[in-house]
């Protein structure tokens, strides 16, 4: 069994600029006690298609 | 026990699909984002296309570990976090600018990529393209 002890100073930041933050990303000003992310990128070779402009598999589903 | 935060002046100039602008503590946050980005060689677009099901990226679990609580002791030292200016020229896709405490955060994005391009022999003929 360990236990993990945390000093949280003070924190002086003079400026923060950023362009975006996408695709569920986390800014975080202020303290936390779990975060957990998860990102799915799907781009292989498969995804080119060649070919005749045909529609993606259409909605319908409903499903989500 | 949790800092204070301290900002003092924010400005975003975009918030968009499900983004949020959070001023102050919180409990838990569970976000998701999906999306099927889709590049044609040409600008062709059918409304009602697009059905996550179909891919299996977007079917996918994921195992997350268990949260087990750690014996944890946190000392405060004149604990404040003072920062003066953010400036963030945009948040998308359930993304979060958080100001303040957060007890547990879940965040989740999945994209599929799909490019289509012209078959060469449409390429050399006369320029019209095949719609279903």
């Amino acid at each position: 069994m360990f236990s993990l002890t945390v000093t949280n100073g003070e924190l002086m930041v003079g400026e923060i600029k950023m362009t975006a933050a996408t695709n569920s990303s986390l800014v975080l000003i202020g303290d936390a006690s779990s975060i957990q992310l998860a990102s799915f990128f799907d781009t292989p070779k498969e995804s080119f298609i060649n070919g005749p402009f045909l529609p993606l598999p259409l909605e319908g589903g409903r499903e989500g | 026990m949790k800092r204070v935060s301290r900002v003092h002046s924010v400005l975003v100039e975009t918030i968009s699909f499900s983004s949020l602008l959070q001023i102050g503590d919180s409990m838990v946050i569970d976000g998701c984002s999906r999306a099927i980005a889709v590049q044609r060689e040409k600008e062709l677009f059918f409304g009602s296309e697009g059905n996550f099901s179909a891919y299996p990226v977007f079917r996918h679990r994921i195992r997350f570990p268990e949260i087990s609580p750690v014996p944890l002791l946190t000392r405060q030292e004149r604990g404040s976090i003072n920062v003066n200016r953010v400036h963030v020229t945009g948040l998308a896709a359930s993304s979060i600018l958080h100001i303040g405490s957060n007890e547990q955060t879940r965040l989740e994005s999945r994209i599929k990529h799909i490019r289509q391009l012209e078959s060469e022999d449409k390429k050399n003929g006369n320029g019209e393209f095949f719609i279903k």
